[in-house]
């Protein structure tokens, strides 16, 4: 404890214990009335546990008077620098935006409509069944057409940068938004 | 950039915008003139409960500080219908516990001439309440030095109104007992 021992201890009393135990509650108004009355008769004998009520009753008062210490003025400021340096700006949260916009271009580009992406479908089931034949041992391993592959790429990279974006714009605008 | 919130923050003033609820849902929605004046607004209560809580002007500040920036990264979490100080407060007194479990108080040598703010320069209440244990001191700062009502002291620390009001008769008795004992000396 940090305060030294008393000098000069007031001695206890039967029933000081209990009636110390219930003062807070009593001052709250937080007793049943048979129990506050019979903490109050005690006080009423006690001059050591009027001390403890005394003090029980101004205790919420204090506390409440305590001074608030001055915030340093760096205190705003340096939030506010924290909070720069985090944010996300208009320019950072649509700029994927455009790149989305070319890959996606280039990809409807290559597909050509629906008979582009009919080709493509073929095309995909054709080189499966050559995979699965290579699987089983009766043809050769397939060779996948360079369109495919730079088709493949684009792809990968547009689902990469729209995964970027969807977790910059929530963390822009919060979780409600996905 | 500094000056341009400030601006912002003066044309929201202007503006009428000045309730707390109101203030972060523009927060929410980008504005920093309305992040920065909810930070003027609350630093001394938030950097005063974290002076109490902590006892060091610098850890206070750190933690001050820990508070806002949560606040910015969870405005997307607050539900706009509802009031804001119940909330925040929930925040702020999540921050400081886990504070304190990430950097428990360091046991430092007290240097022979003590510095300006030594446990013998506290007032016997402040000493006091130094000593109680966080889970006494905390429903006390929020209730008596935040002004927060007991039912939302109890939202903030995730406790029943009862087991609060318990925890505050506790960490009343232990402060009278010391003050009682003080006068005694």
């Amino acid at each position: 404890m940090p305060m030294g021992a008393p000098r000069e201890r007031s001695v206890l009393r039967p029933g000081c214990v209990e009636a110390r135990a219930q003062l807070e509650a009593l001052v709250d108004g937080d007793l049943p009335e048979a129990q506050a009355g019979a903490v109050r008769a005690h006080l009423a004998d006690c001059a050591a546990c009027r001390a403890h009520h005394r003090e029980a009753c101004s205790l919420p008062r204090r506390l409440h008077a305590i001074p608030p210490p001055e915030p340093s003025p760096d205190l705003v400021p340096g939030v506010l620098a924290r909070v720069r340096a985090e944010r996300i700006g208009p320019l950072q949260l649509w700029s994927p935006l455009a790149v989305e916009l070319v890959l996606f271009t280039t990809v409807v580009w290559y597909l050509s409509g629906p008979r582009g992406l009919a080709r493509l479908v073929q095309r995909a089931a054709s080189d499966m069944g050559a995979l699965a034949g290579w699987g089983v041992g009766l043809s050769a391993l397939p060779t996948v057409p360079p369109g495919d592959v730079f088709l493949l790429l684009v792809s990968g990279l547009l689902v990469v940068v729209t995964l970027y974006h969807l977790s910059l714009l929530a963390a822009r605008l919060g979780p409600g938004l996905l | 950039m500094l000056q341009e919130w400030t601006a912002s923050a003066l044309r929201l003033h202007r503006a009428g915008v000045t309730e707390p609820h109101e203030l972060a849902r523009a927060a929410r929605g980008g504005d920093l003139g309305a992040f920065e004046t909810l930070v003027r607004r609350y630093q001394r209560r938030v950097y005063g409960f974290a002076y109490q809580f902590l006892r060091d002007p610098d850890e206070a500040q750190d933690l001050a500080q820990e508070v806002f920036v949560r606040l910015y990264r969870n405005l997307g979490r607050f539900d706009v219908e509802r009031p804001f100080e119940p909330w925040f407060w929930r925040l702020a007194a999540n921050v400081a516990a886990t504070y304190r479990r990430r950097r428990p108080a360091p046991t430092v040598e007290l240097p022979l001439t003590a510095p300006a703010a030594s446990r013998e320069d506290q007032l016997p209440l402040e000493q006091a309440l130094t000593d109680l244990s966080e889970d006494l001191r905390l429903p006390v700062l929020l209730h008596y030095y935040v002004d927060l009502p007991l039912d939302q002291v109890a939202a903030a620390m995730g406790l029943s109104l009862s087991a609060v009001k318990s925890r505050l008769h506790r960490a009343r008795a232990v402060l009278r007992r010391v003050l009682v004992d003080e006068e005694e000396r």
